[in-house]
């Protein structure tokens, strides 16, 4: 069987794109792509678009970030996207990013990887397809 | 009159600003939150906190850890996740992608496809 990736939002590229610690999970996660299953990494354009806003100040994370879509490519949203993505976010305090991520990880399986992970479970979508990518740093 | 507060000091233009008897709106909070320690880095200034018995072990296991955050890190000095974070990611990868290939999963998906219109 095709592994069908993972989906990042723009939380999972900031930090990657900062490249602290807490990139260590999407490290790990593209590492295990790369020498496993060889599945896609699927980067939503309006989550790069929210991470481009956050990271506004810091060049070398901008371009960390500008690496790494170019490496993958990014998954443009069409009308009928966007009019889904507005759905979502006006009954929530979804992002539109994070929304985008989410309804990518629904048509094609893939697994979502964030750290926003309890902003979609308020939000009421199913994170059994969800990897909380914080609940490594967690306390047991 | 609209302003935006998103700079320090701009509480305080703002008080002034009714104080003259301006009508002053706020933007909403943005969607996607900054962290204000990374959005006013000379301005804020973390508070004491007390570690966690977990990150209190990490950071015993990784000396310098703290240091290399604070002050970026270095190539070739990287820390690193455990042999167990890394499994524990491994086998949340592993669960996701079989939940998502699932009759369950399929269906839960398609429920909800259906119900922002991107599926008939």
């Amino acid at each position: 069987m095709t592994d069908p990736g993972i989906v990042v939002d723009a939380s999972s590229l900031v930090e990657y794109a900062l490249n602290d610690l807490r990139a260590l999970p999407i490290d790990e996660l593209l590492r295990e792509l790369r020498e496993d299953t060889g599945g896609p990494v699927l980067i939503p354009w309006l989550a790069v678009d929210e991470a481009q806003q956050i990271l506004g100040d810091d060049p070398a994370a901008l371009k960390r970030l500008e690496e790494f879509v170019g490496a993958h490519g990014v998954r443009f949203a069409d009308a009928e996207m966007v009019k889904a993505v507005d759905l979502m976010v006006a009954g929530s305090d979804l992002s539109h990013g994070l929304a985008h991520a989410a309804l990518l990880s629904l048509l094609t399986g893939a697994s979502l990887a964030t750290y926003a992970a309890p902003t979609l479970a308020r939000a009421g979508y199913g994170m059994r397809r969800v990897l909380d990518l914080d609940e490594i740093f967690r306390d047991e | 009159m609209l302003v935006l507060d998103r700079a320090p000091g701009a509480s305080a233009d703002l008080r002034r600003l009714r104080d003259r008897g301006h009508q002053v709106k706020t933007q909403a909070t943005p969607t996607v939150w900054v962290s204000p320690y990374r959005r006013y880095p000379d301005f804020m200034r973390r508070p004491e906190v007390e570690l966690s018995d977990a990150a209190a072990r990490y950071v015993e296991e990784h000396p310098g850890v703290i240091e290399k955050l604070a002050g970026g890190i270095p190539d070739g000095s990287r820390p690193a996740l455990t042999a167990e974070q890394k499994a524990h990611l491994r086998n949340r990868l592993h669960e996701a992608r079989a939940y998502a290939g699932s009759i369950e999963g399929r269906t839960e998906a398609d429920a909800f496809l259906v119900k922002v219109g991107l599926r008939r």
